[in-house]
């Protein structure tokens, strides 16, 4: 089978690799959409550990084409994948924590993923959704997940106003939770027109660039700020829009290392609060759910889709400003 | 009756003023205890408190001496613990259930007039009596647990879980008691002060030390709260939170202060950070704990004093001796 073989830093390539063969605990998929991800950016580059030689891709879904033995659902079976492997043993795990299980590897990071025409994956990361889903969506699924996650951390009751800060996928995406979740305003904040554009035709009710004038003044008192653009600026700027009694959910990778302030006299006196949102543990089903059910618009979100061949280009070359989400189609 | 006004900063004079008389669903107290805390300090040394002169006092404890022609369910004699806040009850946040956070926040003792003084007046709603057998001097400590108690509300307070606090002061210490009777697994107490830490070791926290380094926790703290205000410590604590832990910031800090925090650190292992402000639906339950003995009283109010030496009382806690310092005006 034809795969994306990531070799070492900055070195990837197109390669021919033996098509992988069910076993006990593991079935073969036919991947159908992969997504590309910061991360694999990231990873390209060797600004994030990854296992070398491995294929990338950790966003991603197919068609059950081999089921392990004991495997639950059949060959033709539309599934998703959770990439997060995690022990399920540890103290970490049993708590559930799964996020932080030491022995927690990812498909796509340490072992072979998604971009390539098949993937063999233990049976305990698949979720079946139905055979109708557009498969596209299934490069989806983890992302919302990982969003779900910063929803539930949220806690956020109906009615309450929503800044997003970030027009990317996660900010895409949480906006449209959001929505489903019966915030009453939801404000995207991106640099980006064409991306504050696409927020407010999926269902954001307003949108301001950050680099305006007198930015703060026009967003104040939100009572949940996701920040999803992994920047300072953004991290300070969530500080001070927070209403009294507001949270904030760190949601972007802002890169290791870097630092910003905050304040804990206003802490007090405001009572925020702050909170990181990592990973999709225990999310994965009822992502899978909620894209099954149609009620994300996820086609927007879709700036190109790619064949494998086409990848090494795209991560040699700087994000495209106003893309969303690139789908690999092996 | 006597009392102390605040008259301009560091200044302050015994005064004789007509006793108060109730209105319509007004209390007056006879003032049995009124506790020092920092907040009395700032406002002696004109800051907190928006106007001067004021009288200070908002820990206090007494006998119901007369009553408005409206007050209910409260007759003369009953021993009584006030919640000194006055929520306006019509804003944003107090119709929110927030009026810790109120937009026109009042409070006795910091804009209206305080117990240092042999009568209190005091609108009905902020009586809490007492049940039988509470010292009433003792009584004046219910406020400060009221704070602490709300401080907790804003924790996950899960059974089992390690606790780390900063300060061995009267704050940490209610703290302490509180994560006790919580189901702590453990308490941990640090304060750069020894002979606080003796205090600790008095009511049966053995874990106490000068830097939380020795503590046996490799994998940090479920829950660390910082009850000093001091940034050194604040930076500290958050470095012993364990992932998926939260801290509480619970210590007022300077206005200004700043601390430096990693907000990929945050995302990664989810940590949760949040400050906690005065008293919310949480002087009942204080009157609650108290009566039940959740404080060891002899222990927790180190020094009393009359009201004509209120100035010493004020000094004597500024210089960091002792514990909780009472005032006894009648």
């Amino acid at each position: 089978m034809n795969a994306l073989l990531l070799s070492a830093i900055n070195q990837i390539a197109i390669a021919e690799q033996p098509t992988p063969k069910p076993e006990p605990g593991r079935s073969v998929i036919k991947v159908l959409a992969s997504g590309l991800c910061g991360t694999d950016r990231h990873i390209y580059k060797g600004e994030y550990p990854s296992n070398k030689p491995v294929i990338l891709g950790h966003e991603f879904g197919g068609v059950i084409n081999s089921p392990s033995p004991d495997c639950k659902y059949s060959a033709g079976d539309l599934v998703s994948v959770d990439p997060n492997i995690v022990c399920g043993k540890c103290i970490d795990c049993l708590a559930g924590r799964t996020a932080f299980c030491p022995s927690l590897i990812a498909l796509g990071v340490n072992m072979n993923g998604g971009f390539a025409q098949y993937a063999l994956v233990p049976d305990t990361q698949l979720h079946k959704v139905s055979n109708a889903l557009n498969p596209l969506h299934l490069a989806f699924i983890e992302p919302t997940a990982c969003c779900i996650r910063g929803l539930d951390i949220a806690a956020m009751q109906g009615g309450e106003k929503v800044a997003v800060l970030g027009g990317g996928v996660m900010g895409q995406i949480v906006a449209q939770l959001s929505a489903l979740a019966n915030a009453s305003q939801i404000t995207m904040v991106t640099r980006q027109r064409a991306r504050r554009e696409l927020a407010i035709s999926l269902g954001a009710t307003d949108s301001v660039d950050p680099v305006e004038k007198e930015v703060e003044s026009k967003l104040q008192n939100y009572d949940v700020v996701f920040e999803c653009a992994g920047v300072v600026e953004t991290f300070n700027l969530a500080q001070k829009i927070a209403r009294r009694g507001g949270s904030i959910v760190v949601l972007g990778l802002t890169p290791e290392k870097t630092m910003v302030d905050f304040n804990p006299f206003q802490l007090v006196i405001k009572e925020l609060r702050i909170q990181g949102s990592f990973l999709n543990p225990l999310t994965q089903r009822r992502a899978a759910d909620l894209v099954d059910s149609g009620k994300l618009r996820l086609d927007p979100l879709i700036s190109r889709t790619l064949s494998l061949l086409e990848v090494p280009e795209i991560l040699n070359k700087p994000p495209g400003q106003s893309d969303v989400k690139y789908v690999v189609v092996p | 009756m006597k009392a102390i006004s605040i008259t301009a900063p560091s200044q302050l004079e015994l005064i004789e003023l007509a006793d108060p008389t109730p209105g319509n669903s007004e209390v007056v107290v006879e003032v049995a205890a009124v506790g020092i805390c920092g907040t009395d300090l700032h406002i002696f040394e004109g800051e907190f408190a928006p106007k001067l002169p004021i009288i200070p006092g908002h820990e206090m404890s007494g006998e119901v001496v007369a009553i408005g022609a409206g007050v209910k369910g409260i007759k003369v004699g009953d021993y009584v613990a006030i919640d000194p806040s006055l929520h306006c009850g019509e804003c944003f946040y107090c119709r929110r259930a927030r009026g810790n956070l109120c937009e026109n926040w009042n409070a006795l003792g910091v804009t209206f007039p305080g117990a240092a003084a042999e009568f209190l007046l005091s609108p009905q709603k902020n009586i809490h009596k007492l049940p039988k057998g509470v010292d009433l001097k003792s009584a004046a400590l219910i406020e400060p647990l009221s704070c602490a108690v709300r401080g907790f509300d804003q924790l996950p307070r899960n059974p089992g879980s390690h606790y780390l606090i900063y300060g061995s002061g009267t704050m940490g210490l209610m703290m302490a008691e509180l994560a006790r009777i919580n189901g702590a697994a453990s308490v941990s107490i640090v304060d750069l002060n020894l002979e606080k830490l003796k205090t600790a070791t008095i009511l049966g926290f053995t874990n106490t030390a000068s830097s939380a380094d020795v503590f046996d926790q490799p994998r940090g703290f479920d829950v660390v709260i910082d009850c000093t205000g001091v940034t050194a410590a604040i930076k500290d604590g958050l470095k012993h939170v364990m992932p998926g832990g939260t801290f509480l910031q619970f210590g007022v800090a300077n206005e200004g202060a700043k601390v430096e925090i990693e907000p990929f650190w945050i995302y990664n292992k989810e940590i949760t950070i949040v400050g906690s402000m005065a008293v919310l639906h949480s002087f009942d339950r204080a009157v609650e704990l108290f009566s039940t003995g959740v404080l060891n009283a002899e222990v927790m109010i180190s020094d009393q004093y009359p009201l004509d030496k209120y100035q010493d009382a004020l000094l004597a806690f500024k210089s960091g001796k002792g514990r909780k310092t009472i005032v006894l005006p009648n």
